[in-house]
């Protein structure tokens, strides 16, 4: 599983606490996520797929 | 306040009322340690309620739920163990007060292994097992 949380995020101008206060979680969470350490649920998944108005295998990648 | 605030005033709080409890053993004093712990309460209850969104999200949960099933699992096999060892060994044969604690662990670790099977079919039923 990887993701683009950070070149979404980059492109939006947004830190990682501002994402981390939108999809309502700690920024702990978003760093873990962000660097692949943690897989997020299916509803943290569409909350930032939501902040940044994209569809969410835009966002996330997997690779079985 | 933010949330990193909200933590560091835990933390605080938390030292404090293991700095007062640590104190009131020391000297021996009962009514210490109570206040201590109520009014530590209340503190944590005060800075709560100024914090109003305490963020608990899924990864804290998924971490947490981990902790515990290690500690259950480490805390169950020692007792269990060391009860099993305590009924088992010679010195449990000769010392019935050995032997009587063996079989207190060995009860405490079946006490676990039940709350832990409860608490499994629980949450099992609540999160949707068996529904069709």
């Amino acid at each position: 599983m990887s993701n683009r949380i950070k070149v979404f995020r980059a492109e939006h101008n947004m830190t990682q606490e501002d994402l981390a206060n939108k999809c309502e979680v700690t920024r702990q969470t978003i760093i873990a996520v962000e660097k692949n350490k943690y897989i997020p649920s299916l509803e943290l998944a569409f909350k930032i797929a939501l902040v940044f108005k994209q569809p969410i295998e835009k966002i996330f990648n997997y690779q079985s | 306040m933010n949330y990193k605030n909200y933590q560091i005033i835990r933390t605080l709080i938390g030292l404090l009322i293991a700095t007062i409890v640590v104190t009131a053993t020391i000297i021996n004093n009962f009514y210490l340690v109570i206040s201590g712990v109520l009014i530590g309460m209340l503190f944590l209850f005060l800075a709560k309620s100024k914090f109003k969104k305490i963020i608990v999200d899924e990864r804290v949960v998924s971490i947490s739920g981990k902790a515990s099933r290690a500690a259950y699992l480490t805390v169950t096999m020692f007792l269990a163990f060391f009860g099993l060892f305590s009924i088992l060994t010679p010195r449990g044969h000769e010392d019935l007060y050995f032997e009587s604690l063996g079989v207190v662990l060995c009860y405490i670790s079946l006490l676990l292994i039940t709350i832990y099977s409860i608490s499994y079919y629980y949450f099992n039923k609540k999160y949707g097992a068996d529904e069709q």
